[in-house]
């Protein structure tokens, strides 16, 4: 809805968009993955559990914006946060790396950018603001906080980020409730889930 | 958003207002199912849709802070769906009515739909439209959003980035439209509802039927008229001489073709005022005056 107005504003949006890559396994299609981090031609991808199933070692593929295609390894699974990482190597050109945000610090009402592949269309942003920060009941999340959004989700969207109107990547994208209401797993969580793994 | 403004900075402007309009609701538990919003608009006085209060006995509201209240009806209307709600010993900030509504500005829908906190969604005004005719009345603006109305937030505030409250969000006036109620209207209907307990209409007594002219008596092109078919004993309209088989053409110089037509001139305020009317009566214009009457 204010893709346009909003991108004008937001001058890193471009590059966060560039930053954001494809997650291909096998016949399952395609969901978004954030650069965690990278260590020379090393990078670790965060995206949803849901995106990379019970794939096969080398069986998952990262393409970057520049069209680059590299295969990677699954290193982590957390299916009931519905996060996974796996690792790639490529040349260190290749990664944007986010910029993480403190998801803590998060405000209803506030701005936030999703950046994905909503069904294909090739990293696509859409705006929002934070509807509601609260327990999701039931579910794989259950006592989990979760963010959430009127931001238009998609599939194609799963692992990718949030992103506050600083630029900073504040939540991945998850589940799809259906209906209007999308949902984020807050980057805290991700980073606290990364640091015990 | 002003020209110059940080993107930033218009977030953070829109997660304070947010926050300072969010102390102002308060959940509305007046139905079984989903709780809705309120907004405290004066001492005591809470102000939310009348469709989310499917009782009258055991309601309560809850602020943000966790405490519940008891709540009692002060005053309710189903036609513009408006109910004001006496809640003793509720002490939250009052909402401020924001200066207007402006077709493309940024608007947050903000609602307190359960104990979960507020809640809100982003849009612009997309439309100020009206007269919109209800059953009964009419009101004379609505505004058009296109932020998304999530489950309980009848009731809400739709509300400009600086937290002045553009009107009261509602589902249940149109269906399957989220509208909300201009806020200097609503206060304005509140203050009547409290003053009344309900909304006075303008009342004339008579039954009637919108009808298709013959073609020789068709005045100024018009091509329908307003039948009386009946006009009550000891009415408005028979003090004011209305007789059955009148066809109305105009009332307060306005061309009254349908029952809507006719109910869009008994505003409130004309009640104890003479309206007159344009009658049809054996081929020759008349006018009749009727002092409108309340019930």
């Amino acid at each position: 809805m204010m893709r346009n107005t909003m991108a004008a504003a937001a001058p890193w949006l471009a590059t966060a968009q560039r930053g954001v890559v494809q997650v291909r396994v096998g016949m399952r299609g395609i969901g978004a993955g954030v650069v965690w981090r990278c260590d020379g031609d090393l990078a670790l991808v965060v995206t949803n559990a849901h995106v990379v199933g019970s794939a096969m070692p080398r069986s998952i593929e990262i393409a970057f914006a520049s069209g680059e295609v590299f295969r990677a390894v699954h290193v982590a699974r957390h299916p009931s946060l519905d996060l996974a990482a796996v690792r790639v190597f490529a040349p260190s050109a290749a990664f944007i790396p986010a910029t993480l945000g403190d998801s803590d610090r998060v405000r209803v009402g506030e701005i936030i950018f999703a950046i994905g592949h909503p069904f294909g269309d090739a990293n696509a942003v859409t705006a929002g603001v934070i509807s509601r920060i609260a327990e999701e009941r039931g579910g794989a999340l259950r006592r989990a906080h979760v963010l959430f959004s009127d931001v238009r989700l998609a599939p194609g969207n799963s692992g990718g980020p949030w992103i506050n109107a600083k630029g900073e990547v504040i939540g991945i994208s998850t589940l799809v409730l259906g209906g209007d209401l999308s949902a984020a797993i807050p980057i805290n969580l991700v980073r606290a889930w990364l640091q015990g793994a | 958003m002003t020209s110059g403004m940080t993107i930033d900075a218009l977030s953070a402007q829109m997660a304070d207002a947010v926050e300072q309009v969010g102390r102002s609701l308060v959940t509305v538990y007046g139905r079984a199912r989903q709780p809705a919003t309120g907004m405290m608009f004066a001492d005591e006085l809470v102000l939310t849709a009348d469709h989310v209060l499917e009782r009258e006995e055991g309601l309560s509201v809850r602020s943000g802070d966790g405490a519940r209240y008891a709540a009692s009806i002060v005053g309710r209307d189903p036609f513009v769906d408006l109910a004001v709600l006496r809640v003793a010993g509720l002490r939250l900030p009052l909402v401020r009515a924001a200066d207007g509504a402006r077709v493309g500005q940024f608007v947050l829908a903000v609602a307190r739909p359960n104990e979960q906190g507020v809640m809100a969604s982003l849009g612009v005004v997309s439309k100020i439209a009206g007269p919109l005719r209800l059953t009964r009345g009419t009101l004379e603006r609505v505004i058009q959003t296109d932020a998304l109305p999530y489950p309980g937030f009848s009731g809400g505030a739709l509300i400009d980035t600086s937290s002045g409250v553009i009107g009261l969000f509602t589902s249940g006036l149109v269906r399957g439209l989220s509208l909300a109620i201009p806020m200097d209207i609503a206060l304005r209907l509140a203050e009547a509802l409290v003053r009344h307990g309900r909304l006075q209409r303008g009342y004339l007594g008579v039954v009637t039927q919108s009808v298709k002219l013959p073609a020789s008596q068709r005045f100024g092109g018009r091509e329908r008229a307003l039948l009386v078919v009946r006009v009550e004993e000891d009415s408005p309209a028979e003090r004011g001489g209305l007789l059955v088989g009148d066809l109305i053409l105009t009332a307060a110089g306005q061309a009254i073709q349908s029952a809507e037509d006719l109910v869009a001139q008994l505003s409130a305020d004309r009640i104890g005022q003479p309206l007159t009317i344009e009658v049809l009566r054996g081929g020759v214009v008349q006018a009749v005056s009727v002092v409108v009457g309340t019930r």
